[in-house]
């Protein structure tokens, strides 16, 4: 009797919201466990928002030194971190669709998207460590080590979330990447244009992104 | 949710001091830069009172910058063995002079123990040090992360121009005439190394003069610097294991990069390697050591000072 109480119970009550953090202590021992936990918490959503929205800032941050080499003030810096968190959470989204969209026209699955969404946002995980890239010397080679990592998880939730044999968890998130390339080289390029624009109107300059043409090209060489 | 022993707490607070150390260390050179703060480089209020310099001469055959090792913490040399052995230097050079006052751990020549926020702390970590405890462990490592900013290709142009302002104002201080073409020698001992290295670009392209670079046990990594160089001459102990950090964590070092600078410098005659028998990086049986002796009796200090003035005569 007892039992079937607390079984109505169960159904009747949402479970508790599950902190970000300890999202990322059972990351850390699980990426599936960690997935499972957090679509069934009711705040689930902002859960992954929480997770894309730190990793962004931790990027952000890791990569500021094109800020720094650009010489942008402090004002404007800070202003270009936000801006910079804002077309990263932008970029996941993308993301979230071409392999949302892969899942269901390549390999016939029947996947929420907010569960697509859900998947690619816990394998944000490792980005959120994207703030070592400051390291000096090792922080480049420790960025690319985050990425692998990242997308590992990636393949390893996909498994789980949509059902895939290695092979086609592997090849969906290929595919996905395949068709942001293809984007960012058609029908993306105006998109690609403004997302420019708006870093430099934040930055309140043009950027040179690129730190070996602003260092070390003959034009840079000149000036000095 | 979850507890530690106390050996793996500690372990967690140096990994944690260790990250926010590495991560924290290209900020003064990035804010130098980027124009935030630190502008006018600060200059040593006089020049240093220690007598290990060689007072301006009227005509200088060739200017030698020394540029100290990482348990430095000020402009001034402090350490009583690099002020012998500088002492040692500026007898036996003619017509040389010698620069001792630049800090080449910090682009803005800002000693640790001053002018910081954390001053304080770095006063009291020399102060353990001097008291022989873990002080200069923490001093080293501080010091040797900006070796590695120095080192790393996104951060190198920024401090290495900071390190070549600094250079160019001492010069500058001590009489050198821009545009005369004297050349100039950097002496980098230890992480001194690759700063002297690493500002060689910048400083050839201000000073248009002939520049060349003793790495005494230097930690140097495969920087542009050594297209710019007249020569490196490379003084290593054979008990040295600090010089070969830079040989295994610097891959353009490594013999199978052979496109690398280093590698192309090496094919071209550009660096020589001295080999000084048993000598260690520092303190006793260090090179500066007085009191370790050669097998032909001559103290390991004056072997290096002989070993620099044959290099200088060249």
């Amino acid at each position: 009797m007892m039992d079937a109480f607390e079984f109505a119970l169960a159904l009747w009550q949402q479970p508790d919201p599950v902190s970000l953090w300890t999202i990322v202590m059972v990351f850390f021992s699980s990426n599936v466990q960690a997935f499972t936990v957090a679509i069934q918490s009711p705040n689930r959503n902002l859960l992954v928002l929480q997770i894309v929205t730190l990793a962004g800032f931790s990027e952000a941050i890791g990569q500021s030194v094109v800020l720094f080499a650009n010489r942008v003030r402090p004002l404007r810096f800070i202003l270009s971190l936000g801006v910079s968190v804002i077309l990263f959470i932008l970029g996941y989204l993308v993301w979230v669709c071409s392999v949302w969209f892969v899942a269901e026209w390549v390999f016939d699955r029947r996947v929420a998207l907010w569960l697509a969404g859900a998947a690619v946002g816990l394998s944000y995980i490792p980005l959120i460590f994207s703030f070592l890239a400051l390291m000096p010397y090792f922080g480049f080679p420790v960025l690319r080590l985050l990425n692998v990592w990242a997308a590992v998880v990636l393949v390893n939730i996909l498994r789980f979330s949509f059902d895939f044999e290695v092979w086609q968890a592997v090849l969906c998130a290929a595919m996905g990447l395949g068709i942001i390339f293809t984007l960012r080289l058609t029908i993306g390029k105006p998109v690609l244009w403004v997302m420019l624009r708006v870093r430099d109107a934040a930055a309140g300059k043009k950027l040179q992104l690129d730190l070996a043409k602003l260092f070390y090209s003959k034009e840079a060489n000149d000036e000095e | 949710m979850f507890s530690l022993d106390p050996l793996s707490t500690i372990l967690l607070v140096i990994l944690l001091w260790f990250l926010l150390s590495a991560i924290s260390a290209p900020f003064e050179a990035l804010g130098w830069w980027a124009g935030w703060y630190g502008g006018e480089v600060a200059p040593p209020a006089d020049l240093p009172a220690l007598p290990v310099r060689v007072p301006n001469q009227p005509a200088a055959s060739h200017y030698i910058v020394f540029l100290t090792g990482i348990s430095g913490v000020q402009h001034e040399i402090y350490l009583p063995r690099e002020r012998e052995f500088l002492k040692r230097l500026a007898d036996k050079v003619t017509g040389a002079v010698i620069v001792d006052d630049i800090f080449p751990y910090s682009v803005t020549n800002r000693a640790l123990t001053h002018q910081r926020i954390f001053a304080w702390f770095w006063r009291y970590t020399l102060r353990r040090k001097e008291q022989g405890g873990w002080g200069g462990f923490l001093i080293n490592i501080r010091n040797l992360f900006q070796v590695a900013v120095s080192a790393d290709f996104r951060y190198g142009p920024m401090y290495n121009q900071g390190s070549t302002e600094l250079i160019l104002k001492s010069l500058k201080r001590y009489g050198y005439p821009v545009g005369s073409g004297i050349p100039v020698v950097l002496i980098g001992y230890s992480g001194g190394g690759q700063i002297a290295l690493g500002s060689a670009t910048y400083l050839k392209r201000q000073l248009k003069a002939p520049i060349v670079v003793i790495g005494l046990g230097g930690v140097m990594c495969s920087d542009v610097g050594l297209e710019h160089i007249e020569h490196l001459y490379y003084i290593r102990g054979e008990r040295d294991s600090v010089q070969r950090i830079g040989a295994i964590f610097f891959p353009g070092r490594w013999s199978i990069f052979s496109g690398s600078y280093w590698n192309q410098a090496k094919a071209g005659g550009k660096i020589s390697y001295i080999n000084l028998a048993k000598m260690q990086h520092n303190g006793p049986g260090g090179y500066l050591d007085d009191d370790s002796r050669m097998e032909n009796g001559q103290t390991y200090l004056d072997t290096t000072v002989a070993t620099m003035l044959e290099i200088l005569r060249r």
